[in-house]
């Protein structure tokens, strides 16, 4: 179905050519099969769709975008009204809103004026009210919904201060979906002669534009005042509106249709029906939508829509909502100054921002700092707050100034300054959205708003020619720039802040829309912020699609910036949550050669962030490192970034470097990023609580056990302040708190943290990463005590994982290799070798043969051939784990003192202990240099070297590798831990040698009471210091 | 492209099996008929189209040389007219054929509730649909088509007379209803000729 076609007869002369035109090309393919639609520009005439207030319309197909518009052929190039329809229909074009009626493109072919706009496939209001009145069981609510959507419609245009002025059910269509368009707008206003109903023709003589804007409309729906020839208002839109809704509640006309009659009753009050079934509330609504003097009626349309909704909601939930008037007040404040703002544009500009963000926005964001449990929330505020300011005052300043560029000073033309405009108006969207978070945000929104403050697009492009002209803002050269979909900012804004969920339902309505009217430009913003949204609540399958088209869209449509974000998201989704390292590469390739030299640093911020990430989830550390230290660089040189930014850069630098085994240097740009960051956001930021972390895991790798503990102990703290003890945030806290707990040899406490870790996390997809981590950590805190307890844990943490991450990706193949170590802990060695087998088979199909997660499943490997005696078989993989990592780290690189202990204990076990001692040799030396005074790395070490120099009989310097074993461990866990019991026993042994019976029996049993205490009298490790201490007994 | 044939030419052609010639008379003879039936049947301008073109086809023997082909294509258009008219009253439950009396307005074949634009020449066009279509077609055929009122009594087989008497009354009612002077109708009508042409599409 499809708007009912309207009499030719009624056209305007002008419109003949193109109707005789459509039907001429008919009947040549009807009878010759000759076809050769007529066009318009370039759009291929289909067929005539009926005629509206300004000429016909005409299904047409647009070969560019293969998709079936509708096209409006608007006026007699003869006419008076040119260039104010025109601008009418510019105006038009930059309005956006679900129930208007989306107009694609204005422009003039063969003098005509055309409009080409959505068709929509559906029937008149007219039309479905008629099957509305019919039905046996009228639905109240169906009704007030579709005049919602119509009243929405309005309000949208009164805020971009258009005025339909012939509001009717003529004018109104309803979609199969239910969806509402609001058409023919504002056109009225551009007639030359007033509107004619019926056969009752009345000229008004003279056909000036001044003269023929009082009485335009169709006389059953028009406003006293434009019976008087006053010009018609938003009220007299309302009044049409509420005279619409009149005509459908009771089945009569408000006022008569023939234009004399109504002139006659004009300024006689309209009796409201009493009827049975229309509720008090709406008779109030409509009697005050009629009233005569329109500064009677609603204040406005926005107002009448609160009250319509108000209508469809039960009673209860009417109480409930009166606390929300103030959100609706600055609601209307907004569409007010807007609608004010384009009447006097160089005047207004301040105008514009009031309620996105003015004196009363701020106030109320100082009453939520007062007002906030977290202390660090007032500094936030305190921050933020001059941030928003210096914005608004860029605004304004670049909003006038381009004002007066094209009006005043006529520097650059109407069509640049709609550009400039539109980029302006994203900027605005993005100050509201990002207002209203903070406004409504809990604590962690407050905290990530700060940095999406920071991020704020630059105002400063806008007046860029270059950079706006490649924003889409305009679909060619002849059409208006199309509105900004305010949809799509808030959702990046919202996101930013934290919630995704929001996000992606706001990113996905836009991009449905933008999909049914086949808007390129429309669908790569909108897919953008949807794959976003998407990739952040984990749904990376989606996410991947959904960044891909946006890619692709905005290739086609030329837009740079957006093919550049979309790669870069492409690059983190691909190479870091889909695993596809190769993919990820290209996708970085991408982003890299589409980021051009003149395109914003903030992307090139980005995108060195997401390939950090990248490379190090591909192995590729070292490059990691490279990238993280550019973005540092970028930050700090080019977008001289504030202190809190900064150091959070600096944080992550530190990171990697811990990473690529720079122990002591990543520990030294940790204390120092954590040092600049509290000095930049004070002591109570939850910012910092990520440094502390950051601290843990620096102290861990350098065995700083105390160290580990009080920083992970006052990361928690940091974050429980600012986030409550239940917030989820809190969970990489407590895993470091559980690290820290672990190493000190208290796994009950490390059980209790993550538990507690686990009992934050829900069953969502968003969580099964995590929940997979910490339920990996707990198996590894159990493995020292409870096996079967632990293998559990492990089976569970890879079916989390294979959920959350899919069957090949690197996490999971982890998870899969610690399985088959438990599985071997557990006696089960078959299992245990086929499991980590096939780890390393899916390992090396997914990230290649150079990654060091395969140094790892070597390990694992080799580790459980060992304990099932195949000690040839462990060597081999020992020596492919060494030679692995040293081809990805070089010679001297901190892993690589792992593996050379590795080779050396295999070696050990197969009685090769002269090979044995270089490999343990080079261990301990590498360990002494890259860690410094890492005491347990070293003393496992020296132990493992004191065994290899024992076996060849260097008893000495056998001894002395065992006492610094020894040292070392009591230096990092105090006297009296069970691994000091190691070098203590082979010390002891090395005493029975030399025939030392007094001081090897008294180490040995030195050893025995260290290991009973630790891990009591029954514990195999305990039974095999008796065993050796049996000759002392004897 | 300018083809030379005369309108009796391409129809024999099209006779013969010549699509080309066949889709080349249509253009040719679109604007008068376009111009003949729009006002009168609107939305059925197509069929009447067609059906008066195929006419001319079957009929071919009875036009009797290219100068006369012009008056045989609206005499057809004008039988096929009124058959369509006719078919619509009886649709309605009419019984009478006259269509001295009943106006395209009475008949109802098209939406006059909703006009467009107040143009002058809509109103007239109006005006026109609102007199009995022989008036109607009278008019139109003289002051649109240009034809005399020797040319309008042969095609529309009456005497000339009855031409001249029916111009006349069609003028008193269009003053009657247009409000303008004798004068003024002339011009009236004459300007709100339907523009037909492929140019500007």
């Amino acid at each position: 179905m499809t708007r009912p076609v309207e009499s030719p007869a009624a056209l305007a002369p002008s419109s003949d050519v193109l109707d005789a035109s459509v039907r001429l090309a008919r009947l040549r393919q009807a009878m010759f099969a000759r076809v050769e639609a007529p066009r318009i520009a370039q759009y291929h005439v289909l067929r005539p769709l009926g005629g509206g207030g300004m000429g016909l319309v005409f299904a047409a197909w647009d070969p560019a975008l293969d998709r079936v518009i509708a096209i409006k052929v608007l006026r007699d190039p003869a006419s008076d009204a040119g260039e104010l329809l025109r601008r009418e229909a510019v105006a038009l074009a930059r309005l956006r809103h679900p129930n208007v009626v989306s107009v694609f493109e204005v422009g003039e072919h063969a003098g005509q004026v055309y409009l080409a706009m959505e068709l929509v496939d559906g029937e008149t209001l007219r039309a479905w009210v008629r099957r509305w009145r019919a039905r046996p069981r009228r639905d109240l609510g169906e009704l007030v919904r579709v005049f919602v959507q119509i009243a929405d419609g309005l309000a949208a245009a009164h805020a971009a201060g258009l005025v339909h002025r012939d509001v009717k059910p003529e004018n109104v269509m309803i979609d199969g979906d239910g969806r509402v368009r609001v058409m023919d707008f504002g056109l009225a206003r551009a007639q030359p002669r007033p509107r004619t109903d019926h056969d009752d023709a009345r000229p008004s003589g003279g056909g000036t534009t001044t003269q023929s804007q009082g009485l335009v409309g169709t006389p059953a729906y028009m406003a006293p005042e434009q019976f008087d020839g006053a010009p018609a208002g938003p009220a007299a839109d309302q009044f049409a509106f509420v005279a619409t809704l009149f005509e459908a509640l009771y089945g009569q006309r408000a006022r008569p249709e023939r234009m004399d009659a109504a002139a006659a009753v004009a300024l006689d009050p309209i009796a409201v029906p009493r009827e049975r079934g229309v509720p008090r509330r709406m008779q109030q609504l409509i009697r005050r939508g009629l009233a005569l003097a329109p500064e009677q009626r609603w204040p406005s349309m926005r107002a009448l829509v609160e009250e319509l909704r108000a209508l469809q909601r039960p009673a209860w939930q009417r109480w409930a909502l009166a606390g929300g008037t103030a959100v609706a007040t600055a609601g209307i404040a907004v569409g007010l100054a807007v609608a004010a703002g384009r009447d006097a544009m160089c005047t207004g500009s301040e105008a514009q921002l009031a309620g996105v963000w003015d004196a009363t926005r701020a106030q109320a964001l100082s009453q939520a700092a007062d007002g906030g449990a977290a202390s660090f929330v007032g500094e936030a505020l305190a921050r933020v707050v001059p941030r928003l300011d210096v914005y608004r005052d860029d605004w304004v300043a670049a909003h006038h100034d381009t004002c007066e560029a094209a009006q005043r000073r006529g520097d650059i033309t109407q069509a640049q300054m709609d550009l400039r405009m539109a980029c302006l108006d994203d900027r605005r969207h993005h100050l509201g959205a990002l207002v209203d978070v903070i406004a409504g945000g809990d604590a962690e929104a407050i905290a990530l708003a700060e940095q999406a403050v920071a991020e704020l697009p630059s105002i400063a492009s806008c007046s860029d020619a270059a950079y706006v002209a490649r924003q889409g803002y305009r679909a060619s050269e002849q059409a208006a720039a199309r509105p900004v979909d305010e949809r799509v900012v808030r959702a990046e804004v919202e996101r930013s802040a934290g919630a995704a969920e929001r996000a992606r339902a706001l990113a996905a309505a836009a991009r449905d829309d933008a999909l049914g009217q086949g808007d390129g430009v429309a669908i790569a913003r909108a897919s953008l912020a949807l794959g976003r949204a998407e990739a952040a609540l984990f749904a990376t399958r989606e996410a991947y699609a959904t960044l891909v088209e946006a890619y692709e869209r905005a290739r086609r449509e030329h837009l740079l910036e957006v093919a550049i974000e979309a790669a870069t998201e492409l690059v983190r989704v691909t190479g870091v949550d889909l695993s596809r390292a190769d993919e990820g590469s290209w996708w970085l390739r991408i982003a890299e050669l589409d980021g051009s030299d003149e395109a914003d640093p903030r992307l090139h911020v980005r995108r060195e962030l997401a390939a950090a990430a990248m490379l190090d989830a591909s192995g590729h550390s070292h490059d990691a490192l490279a990238r993280a230290q550019s973005a540092y660089a970028l930050l700090r040189d080019e977008l001289h970034a504030d202190g809190r930014e900064l150091a959070s850069a600096q944080l992550s630098v530190g990171q990697f470097q811990l990473l690529t085994g720079e122990i002591d240097r990543g520990a030294q740009t940790i204390a120092a990023g954590a040092e600049a960051l509290r000095a930049a956001v004070g002591d109570a930021h939850p910012d910092n609580a990520r440094a502390q972390r950051l601290l843990a895991h620096a102290a861990r790798l350098r065995g700083d056990v105390e160290g580990a503990n009080r920083h992970a102990e006052r990361a928690l703290a940091l974050a429980e302040a600012a986030l409550g003890s239940d917030h989820v945030a809190l969970t990489p806290m407590l895993e470091s708190l559980a690290l820290g707990r672990a190493l000190a040899g208290r796994d009950d406490e490390a059980v209790a943290a993550l538990d507690r870790a686990l009992a934050l996390t829900r069953p969502r997809p968003l969580h099964d990463g995590i929940r997979a981590r910490l339920i990996a950590r707990r198996s590894d805190a159990l493995a020292q005590r409870d096996l079967p307890q632990s293998l559990a844990a492990r089976e569970q943490a890879y079916a989390l994982a294979r959920k959350a991450y899919g069957e090949q990706h690197r996490i999971t193949v982890r998870y899969l290799a610690a399985l088959g170590e438990s599985l071997a802990a557990n006696g089960r060695t078959d299992e245990a070798i086929e499991t980590i087998s096939l780890a390393l088979v899916i390992g090396k199909t997914v990230l290649g043969d150079e990654h060091p997660e395969i140094a790892s499943i070597d390990n694992s490997l080799a580790l459980v051939y060992d304990r099932s005696g195949q000690h040839e078989r462990a060597l081999v993989h020992h020596r492919a784990q060494l030679e692995l990592l040293e081809r990805l780290h070089g010679p001297d690189a901190y892993p690589l003192a792992g593996a050379h202990n590795n080779v050396c204990t295999g070696l050990i076990r197969l009685e090769r202990a002269a090979e044995a001692i270089p490999h343990c040799r080079r261990a301990v030396a590498i360990a002494d240099a890259v860690t410094g005074e890492s005491p347990t790395l070293a003393a496992e070490l020296n132990n493992t070297l004191g065994g290899a120099l024992a076996l060849t009989g260097a008893l000495d310097e056998a001894e002395a590798a065992f006492i610094a074993s020894r040292e070392g461990w009591r230096a990092a866990l105090g006297p009296g831990s069970v691994e000091e019991s190691t070098p203590v026993l082979n010390l002891g042994e090395i005493a029975l040698r030399r025939g030392d019976r007094v001081a090897g029996c008294r180490l040995l049993r030195d050893a025995l009471r260290l290991r009973t205490a630790r891990l009591g009298a029954d514990h195999p490790s305990t039974e095999a210091v008796r065993l050796v201490l049996a000759p002392c007994d004897g | 492209m300018v083809d030379a044939s005369t309108e009796l030419e391409l129809l024999e052609q099209w006779q013969a099996g010549s699509d080309r010639a066949g889709d080349l008379l249509l253009r040719r003879c679109f604007p008068i008929l376009y111009r003949f039936f729009i006002n009168k049947v609107g939305d059925s301008t197509d069929d009447l189209v067609q059906q008066t073109l195929i006419a001319c086809l079957r009929h071919r023997e009875k036009i009797l040389d290219s100068g006369a082909f012009r008056m045989y294509l609206l005499k057809i258009a004008r039988s096929r007219l009124y058959d369509h008219l006719r078919a619509l009253r009886r649709h309605a439950g009419h019984v009478d054929d006259d269509f001295e009396q009943v106006s395209v307005a009475a008949v109802g074949t098209s939406n006059t509730s909703r006009l467009g634009r107040a143009q002058r020449a809509v109103q007239v066009r109006e005006s026109l649909r609102r007199l009995p279509v022989d008036l109607q077609v009278v008019v139109e055929l003289h002051y649109w088509e240009e034809q005399s009122t020797a040319e309008i009594a042969e095609l529309l087989e009456l005497p000339q007379g009855t031409v001249k008497s029916r111009l006349r009354r069609a003028r008193e009612a269009l003053v009657a209803e247009l409000g303008e002077g004798e004068a003024a109708i002339e011009g009236l009508v004459g300007r709100s000729r339907p523009e037909v042409g492929e140019a500007g599409v």
